[in-house]
């Protein structure tokens, strides 16, 4: 049987606390952000549904495309955007 | 008790500050090695696993508040801390958040029943011809850790996939996001038509993409802009509080 016991008191301090976290890795997106594309996973593989240049198609089928852009260079201005 | 997962021990090692990772361990030192298991999972990005081992420890007679706190939360704190330190990066946590999704699938429904009520319903899209996502998504894992429901419509939305969401699931806030000065357009387009079928003033409308500006969001006639997943959030608390 299920548990049912609650307390809503302990759920609203979760709440807090998970808020929290995901305002932290809010902030740390909008750093990251500045320098790493955010569609690129930590394989440097490409998780984007749009076409980008810096996309290596040459993999098996249904694998990610592998990111080829470098993090020191502006990735936003290889993607497609037409 | 102790932390007997090993798994989770060696992503513990990736917390580097001796002093936070004491904070970290505290988390689950009082959890059963199930919870361990949740959260080892929930790392990993395993939503299938998350449900069935949250399905099973409600079972087995775990509270949602000590699976909350002692499997999925522990869990996306180590999330946090190794995306902080760029040991994974935002698609690892956007997998992350799907699997705190797939467990809070089996919590929701004693939140429920014990009277916790979400702060609302948010439909949230990516406007008609734009692909892009991720703010989006980040958005939406937010919103769903602050207690918010949101219904995600994906990308590439048109005005009427927007019309039809709300209506269907009476919501009072729409997001929209857009990362191209060629959709962003659509946006403005999109609002006219909940005007044109007379839902304007039953919505509050918030915006959001890298090109957008808080000039442009008023003049295609929004109700807020929101810079980030944080402002995201607070803009739809106070859309609701207001109301």
């Amino acid at each position: 049987m299920p548990n049912l016991d609650f307390d809503k008191e302990k759920y609203y301090t979760s709440i807090r606390k998970l808020d929290s976290i995901f305002r932290d890795i809010s902030e740390t997106v909008n750093d990251t952000s500045k320098w790493r594309c955010p569609y690129k996973n930590v394989a440097d593989k490409c998780t984007a549904k749009f076409g980008c240049r810096n996309q290596d198609r040459n993999v098996k089928e249904n694998e990610l495309y592998i990111c080829t852009g470098s993090d020191s260079l502006n990735y936003s201005s290889a993607w497609e955007t037409e | 008790m102790p932390i007997v997962n090993e798994t989770l021990e060696k992503e513990l090692q990736y917390v580097a500050d001796p002093k936070e990772q004491a904070h970290i361990r505290a988390l689950w030192k009082h959890a059963d090695p199930l919870m361990q298991e949740i959260s080892v999972n929930l790392i990993q990005g395993k939503n299938v696993e998350v449900g069935t081992l949250t399905e099973s420890a409600l079972e087995k007679g775990f509270s949602a508040n000590t699976i909350l706190d002692d499997g999925l939360i522990a869990g996306m704190a180590i999330v946090g801390v190794k995306f902080r330190d760029n040991l994974i990066f935002v698609p690892e946590v956007l997998v992350a958040a799907r699997a705190m999704k797939a467990g809070m699938v089996y919590i929701e429904p004693i939140l429920s029943e014990s009277g916790v009520e979400p702060l609302g319903t948010v439909i949230m899209g990516t406007v008609k011809g734009d692909l892009h996502d991720i703010g989006k998504n980040l958005c939406i894992m937010m919103l769903r850790g602050a207690g918010f429901n949101v219904i995600d419509l994906g990308v590439d939305t048109s005005a009427e996939e927007f019309i039809e969401a709300i209506e269907d699931n009476e919501a009072n806030v729409v997001g929209m996001s857009a990362l191209l000065t060629t959709t962003m357009p659509n946006m403005g387009k999109t609002i006219q038509a909940f005007e044109e079928v007379e839902m304007r003033d039953i919505v509050k409308v918030m915006v959001g993409g890298a090109p957008l500006t808080q000039e442009f969001a008023d003049d295609m006639g929004a109700d807020g802009y929101g810079k980030d997943a944080i402002s995201c959030v607070d803009l739809a608390k106070s859309f609701y509080v207001v109301e």
